[in-house]
């Protein structure tokens, strides 16, 4: 039952059919909707500037749509100032939401650390990944206002005609997936930071210049693309992906670039940016990045077939350079992913242990730790860009295509190289999280480092060059640049086509095995590293342990003799009031006569007679003894320790003669 | 052993703090703090700024992982099972802040959902105990301070916890609003929670607590129930006053924690002596006529160790009981001095935590 909404909560579903189990997710989710969206939405409704601004910015860009209407209406047929207005009315709506929608998202988890109430929300027990979706849901719905709100301005063109209703619904969609990794990004931001403020700079400081370049690139740019692909498409005119879906065939290529690419290419970065607001809100001791491998592992999958696409709809003859096109754009994710899995932690804590324990092989296999992270990454990167070469390669040969032996050859000395460099630095990122203290320090050291290997060995190259004479980048004197990962480009586009490939094809090949077993070092040197640190981290933990239980055992075994004393007391309440006078109750019990709950009562009267004859000195003495002890509390000398323990000690049984 | 649920059980303390160790940096923030705090008590956490005390909290509330030791909550290890420690621990932080656009049943409501607690009456049940009936339908902006600290203890009622964490909750507050506070304590205390109240306000705790623990520059410097704290205090003078170093040994809870490098090495703990209070206590009185002359007559009475006028007043410190108070106002009557009222200085936690921590700054002046 949700008391926000005063619902009841509906009863499971009436059947295991999908159908009712669907309704009733439905239900349910209605009647308890996430408590911090319905929180947010109930603060956004009071706010009186909200709609202030909506109406300012709606009655700007009707303006602004009326002033280019107007403009554009005395020289050009209507169809054509529709268009227009189309691609205005979408542009500027691009640019509303890249921009607004992480600016609203980032004031969702920063301005709740700001506002100190993230300590309460903490503590309700709500989990990190329901406190990203409220906080999802709340911006989006936001965003969405504004959307909703400009709708009617984005049916203008339809008073002028040259745009179809389906083109406009289309872009509305988008609209909203584009709104989605807008709010995703800012909350990705958000959840890091500490400060509104920080968090409102850093999403503008980011979004206003990936804002434009997107733009222009997916825009503008893949426009020529796709006017290649599709001539019904018009050229240089940034809204074209509605229009693709109205006017292009259908066929496989509709599928592969106007839904499965862009779906992959929505769907892949917002979940990305899902786990990564979820790691950051998630505990240190917790396993955070278990989400950011689940990613991994299917974002590698759905990439690496992403970057065959290419390979299959070039000319026969540019399958090799399309081929390396798209290992370039996976080595591009390797390298992402070697920066993000650097905040790895060293080893999983001791709760994440715990829970391992019950955990299926898989579960246990994507455990925290940085030596295990970089051999994660080593073995799909190996495959992946196997995987990759494998199909072109076969590919190629299969059908004969021109030039099939050098273009096999480019891809195979391509791949070889990427593989190498690959695991060297996957090796590298592990082995600086493994030796720096911080996420951060290590990933600035790998950025540092990776700049160096890139440029570094050009420099190099560059002075021995001069000195050699040689101006060629093929000749042995330009090897010295081997090293760097751009030098592969030399030796497959340059130095393969040429008669004699000779030096540079060696230096690359010698350049991408020093790399493998640099890298394979690098890695088993981390996962030395972090198997010493847990090691160390858990006997730590141990020896704390064996403390903990020695007093434990010192305070139950007390705790057992008090109750003993009581039932013993209750049965024979005559023998045991003498022992016990009121005129000494809170004297220290002796060691002998606390030997456990098996003690006789004979005995423990004998005790107490003994105690009753010591003098001052010896209870100094004994108490010198206690401490002693108590310093070095070990299990076998528990039950010596029973009652010396001062900070676990029991007040003294009752004395009284009643029971 | 670790994550062991002991809860529940007989003497088993509602908050078990154990060779807690951290540091921001390289700075010792905790060191090896230690203390207990059992069910049904209202244990003031003591010390000065920056002596530890949000730090300790924080852990005990699960929002921050000691380095090293364990802190347990009703049994539960927080660092093994934070969650199921938040479902029996409210903790109010200090300045902790408030969603303003929204009405005080609209926020405890949120609060009652993201603790997934199922019934409807809960909210109504947490308004009308804190005693903010006529405030709930006011959004939460329109409160006053002392209004969003009683706020604020709605809040951490809803899911019903058996331990009550509170960091300076009266801080801040004027002099009714404290007052309020400090009843509505005593209220949840009746009602069998455990509460830590942190302050470095000693008269804000002095009503209300039974036990202390005074945390000062990252260690415990003695913690258990105030009058054993006392008794403990007044032995320790008396062994200073006749040139021992420590009392005898005696079994009980308080503990005294000595500094380090003291003798004994790190953390000795010394047990509490039954011993009968003897140092120095001070009363007020009002007397007819001069105070001055009242003042030069007490000088002779047995027992008095000062006397000071203090505007009308005569303040008188002295040693024994109430005894020696009468012994006072017989030797004024006797001299024809009229007594009109005595008052005793009640506050007893002042007092303890100045004896307290007067070693801790004598080894660190002596260092």
């Amino acid at each position: 039952m949700s008391a926000q909404t005063g619902v009841e909560t509906p009863r499971g579903p009436a059947s295991r059919r999908i159908g009712d189990r669907v309704k009733f997710r439905f239900d349910r989710w209605r009647a308890e909707p996430n408590p911090l969206w319905m929180r947010e939405m109930r603060q956004s409704a009071r706010l009186l500037r909200t709609p202030l601004i909506l109406m300012v910015l709606t009655l700007l860009v009707t303006l602004l749509m009326a002033s280019l209407g107007g403009l554009k209406a005395g020289g050009q047929s209507p169809a054509e100032v529709g268009v227009v207005l189309f691609h205005v009315f979408f542009s500027l709506a691009w640019f509303v939401v890249t921009l607004v929608g992480p600016a609203l998202a980032a004031n969702g988890i920063a301005s709740e650390r700001e506002g100190k109430t993230w300590e309460a929300v903490l503590l309700t027990g709500v989990r990190a990944k329901h406190i990203a979706s409220g906080k999802f849901l709340s911006a989006f719905t936001a965003i969405a206002m504004y959307i909703v709100m400009l709708a009617p301005v984005g049916a203008l063109p339809f008073l002028f005609g040259g745009v179809t209703p389906v083109e406009v619904l289309v872009a509305f969609v988008f609209l909203m997936l584009i709104a989605l990794l807008s709010v995703a990004f800012g909350l990705a931001v958000s959840a890091k930071m500490q400060s509104l403020r920080g968090a409102l700079l850093v999403t503008l400081l980011v979004a206003v210049p990936l804002s434009g370049f997107l733009f222009m690139m997916l825009g503008v740019g893949l426009s020529e693309a796709a006017h290649d692909a599709w001539r019904a498409i018009p050229r240089e005119l940034p809204v074209w992906l509605p229009t693709a879906y109205a006017r292009a065939p259908f066929g496989l290529r509709y599928v592969v670039y106007l839904i499965a690419l862009p779906l992959a290419g929505i769907t892949l970065p917002a979940w990305l940016l899902y786990e990564i607001t979820r790691a950051n809100l998630t505990s240190q001791s917790d396993d955070r990045s278990i989400g950011l491998k689940r990613w991994y592992l299917v974002a590698a999958v759905v990439l690496a077939a992403c970057a065959t696409v290419p390979f299959f709809d070039v000319r026969p003859r540019d399958r090799a350079g399309a081929l390396i096109a798209g290992m370039c754009g996976y080595c591009l994710f390797i390298a992402f992913n070697a920066f993000l899995f650097a905040g790895e932690a060293i080893g999983p804590s001791r709760r994440v242990k715990k829970m391992l324990e019950k955990a299926g092989a898989l579960r246990r296999f994507l455990a925290p730790g940085a030596g295990r992270v970089g051999q994660l990454q080593t073995l799909v990167n190996l495959l992946a860009l196997v995987a990759i070469a494998a199909v072109g390669a076969v590919y190629i040969n299969a059908t004969a295509a021109p030039r099939a032996t050098l273009q096999t050859e480019q891809i195979i000395v391509f791949t070889v190289y990427a593989a190498g460099f690959s695991v060297f630095l996957v090796g590298l990122a592990s082995l600086l999280r493994a030796r720096t203290s911080s996420a951060l320090v290590a990933r600035v050291l790998l950025l540092v480092m990776l700049f160096l290997i890139t440029v570094g060995p050009w420099i190099l190259a560059a002075i021995t060059g001069s000195v050699s004479g040689s101006s060629s980048t093929t000749s042995a004197g330009w090897a010295v640049a081997a090293p760097s990962p751009a030098y592969v480009f030399i030796a497959v586009f340059e130095a393969l086509p040429s008669v004699a490939p000779g030096v540079s094809i060696v230096a690359s090949v010698g350049a991408s095995l020093a790399y493998a077993i640099l890298g394979l070092m690098l890695l088993a040197l981390a996962s030395h590293r972090c198997r010493q640190v847990v090691r160390e981290h858990d006997i730590l933990l141990a020896e704390a342990d064996r403390r903990l239980a020695a007093e434990d055992a010192v305070l139950a075994a007390q705790q057992a003799h008090a109750e003993q004393a009581a039932l013993a007391q209750l049965e024979h309440p005559a023998e045991t009031a003498e022992p016990e006078e009121p005129a000494e109750p809170e004297e220290p019990a002796e060691p002998e006569e606390q030997g456990g709950p098996a003690q006789s009562e004979a005995d423990r009267q004998d005790g107490q007679d003994e105690q009753d004859e010591q003098d001052e000195q010896d209870e100094q003495d004994e108490q010198d003894e206690q401490h002693e002890a108590d310093s070095e509390p070990t299990n076998s000398d528990a039950d010596d320790a029973v009652g010396l323990d001062a900070e676990d000690a029991e007040p003294a049984p009752p004395s009284s003669d009643e029971p | 052993m670790s994550g062991a649920r002991v809860g529940g059980s007989a003497g088993y303390p509602a908050i078990r703090v154990r060779h807690l160790w951290h540091r921001f940096g390289s700075k010792e923030v905790l060191h090896d703090v230690t203390f207990d705090v059992q069910h049904g008590e209202i244990f003031g956490f003591i010390g000065p700024n920056g002596a530890g005390k949000t730090t300790t909290i924080k852990m005990m509330a699960t929002l921050l992982e000691p380095m090293a030791g364990r802190v347990e909550i009703d049994g539960i290890d927080v660092t093994m099972e934070p969650e199921a420690v938040r479902r029996v621990v409210g903790y109010m932080p200090d300045h902790a802040g408030v969603y303003d656009r929204i009405t005080v049943r609209e926020y405890l409501e949120f609060f009652a959902d993201a603790y997934q607690v199922r019934s409807l009456g809960v909210v109504d049940a947490v308004i009308e105990l804190t005693d903010i009936v006529p405030l709930q339908d006011q959004l939460v902006a329109t409160l006053s301070k002392g209004q969003k600290q009683r706020l604020q203890l709605a809040r951490i009622l809803v899911h019903d916890p058996k331990v009550l964490i509170l960091d300076e909750p009266a801080s801040d507050l004027d002099p009714r609003a404290r007052i309020e506070i400090r009843d509505l304590l005593l209220d949840l205390q009746s009602l069998g929670k455990t509460i830590l109240l942190s302050s470095h306000i000693l008269s804000e705790l002095s009503d209300v607590c039974t036990s202390i623990g005074i945390l000062e520059q990252g260690r415990m410097v003695v913690a258990g129930p105030i009058g054993e704290i006392a008794e403990r205090l007044a032995a320790q003078h008396d062994a200073h006053a006749l040139g021992h170093e420590a009392p005898p040994p005696s079994q009980g809870y308080a503990v005294w924690q000595a500094p380090p490098g003291q003798e004994g090495g790190e953390q000795a703990a010394v047990e509490v002596a039954a011993r009968p209070l003897t140092a120095p206590r001070s009363l007020k009185m009002r007397v007819l006529g001069e105070p001055s002359a009242a003042a030069f007559s007490l000088k002779g009475c047995a027992g008095v160790q000062d006397v000071q006028v203090v505007g009308t007043a005569v303040q008188v410190e002295y040693l024994g009981g109430d005894e020696a108070v009468a012994d006072m106002v017989a030797h004024l009557v006797h001299r024809d001095i009229g007594v009109v009222g005595v008052e005793q200085d009640r506050n007893e936690l002042e007092r303890i935590f100045l004896q307290a921590t007067k070693r801790q700054q004598q080894q660190r002046g002596g260092t």
